[in-house]
């Protein structure tokens, strides 16, 4: 077996390994199965084609997540092109049906689920970067591309919307079509 | 972090998410010690990240093998979790406390309110990392033990880690490997406990992960403590 043969396998099996936190975020993001198992799908493929480009095992995680958000961003481009979606703080991504879950033993994960689809993009990712993944605000900063402050903000911005929603329990009716729908 | 005098919403969601200092951390415990509004408000912003952690996990099949499922129930403990975190500060909210007598000695004991206390159990919880806590928990349960061994006492001591505080168990960080290992001799009815969740961060970030041999691994430390203190245990925040 050759030498780049014997990395790729190794990159390979590193890649498996972080597919089911890839996809528990990525349906944090769109709250659609196959939608979020779709979006790992290409996280993994682009990964394993830009392996080499990976110097650090340690920055794998972060690495792999900067991959995720453009597969993420670039779907949402690809759903509404003449959206400007460079201020994803204003954009709300609605699912439809979401989140994809039933059954009343659930109703506190579902209400839980639904609030954080309500919040707006921008919002979504940071909060369930932090809140998933554990990543520290510089490394959100750095896999989102925005600055340390705009990651404070937003994720403080999200929790508020949250408290809202689930602490007072004040649920509006859920949204019934999937679409991106500006807030201001 | 930078240093706020006043502790804006974004400050206090940095400490929830462990993004402050040592010192910060202490100084926004302190602060929290004496506000029950600020206590309320880091109480709730900790449930909420629980709320959302708990929310989602894939499907069975997905799951790496050394990743456990969180079930709802564990809403319960979050819940409680989140109250147990300030409760350094709290003596009143989970049922009656009881600050201990030396005022210098920065340790609350605090049992559950309408469970039978039982103080011969006693679970000491660190979740800080420096050297001085180390040295207090460990002083701490030295203490309970050696006074309970000299009055024919029984007694029971859990000393429980998790977040930072896991480094006194972790054999490439604890400054006290020798002491811990002469007190498990010295008292079997001392066990020294470390949280599987906190390891489990510490592998994903590529960091030695190995414990002393003294130490007894559990799922979640924090689920631990709420277990114990349902139990009647009497907890030590140090």
């Amino acid at each position: 077996m050759s030498l780049m043969r014997l990395f790729f396998n190794r990159c390979d099996a590193r890649l498996k390994l972080q597919r089911a936190k890839l996809l528990r975020v990525a349906y944090s993001w769109c709250h659609q199965h196959a939608l979020a198992d779709d979006l790992v799908q290409e996280t993994l493929a682009r990964a394993m084609e830009k392996c080499g480009q990976l110097r650090e095992d340690a920055q794998l995680e972060p690495w792999l997540f900067a991959i995720l958000t453009n597969c993420w961003r670039d779907h949402l481009r690809r759903q509404k092109p003449q959206e400007n979606l460079e201020d994803l703080e204003e954009t709300l991504y609605e699912p439809g049906n979401c989140p994809e879950r039933s059954g009343e033993q659930n109703q506190i994960i579902d209400r839980v689920q639904k609030a954080v689809a309500r919040l707006p993009i921008g919002q979504c990712e940071v909060l369930t970067l932090v809140d998933l993944e554990e990543f520290t605000y510089a490394e959100v900063s750095a896999i989102l591309s925005i600055p340390i402050g705009t990651v404070m903000s937003r994720l403080c911005r999200a929790r508020q919307a949250l408290k809202k929603e689930l602490i007072e329990f004040d649920l509006p009716a859920t949204q019934s079509a999937g679409r991106l729908r500006r807030v201001k | 972090m930078k240093h706020e005098t006043k502790l804006s919403a974004e400050y206090l969601n940095a400490f929830i998410d462990d993004e402050l200092t040592a010192t910060e951390r202490a100084n926004v415990m302190d602060l929290i010690s004496s506000d029950p509004q600020l206590k309320k408000q880091v109480c709730e912003l900790h449930m909420l990240k629980e709320m959302v952690r708990s929310s989602y996990y894939p499907s069975q099949s997905e799951l790496p093998v050394d990743v456990a499922p969180r079930v709802w129930p564990y809403f319960r403990h979050a819940a409680a979790a989140c109250c147990l975190m300030v409760l350094g500060a709290l003596a009143g909210w989970l049922g009656h406390g009881r600050v201990a007598d030396d005022a210098h000695s920065q340790v609350k004991m605090v049992s559950l309110k309408n469970v039978a206390a039982r103080t011969d159990h006693i679970v000491v919880h660190i979740d800080t990392g420096s050297p001085q806590v180390f040295q207090r928990a460990l002083d701490q349960a030295e203490q309970l033990l050696s006074e309970a061994s000299e009055t024919g006492r029984p007694i029971q001591v859990h000393l429980a880690a998790n977040s930072h505080g896991i480094d006194l168990f972790r054999s490439s960080t604890s400054p006290y490997a020798e002491r811990i290992k002469l007190m498990q001799q010295h008292y079997p009815n001392l066990t020294f406990i470390g949280c599987a969740q906190t390891l489990r961060r510490l592998d994903d970030r590529h960091q030695d992960t190995s414990l002393l041999p003294q130490v007894t691994v559990v799922k979640s430390v924090l689920d631990e403590v709420v277990t114990d203190l349902e139990q009647g245990w009497t907890y030590l925040k140090v």
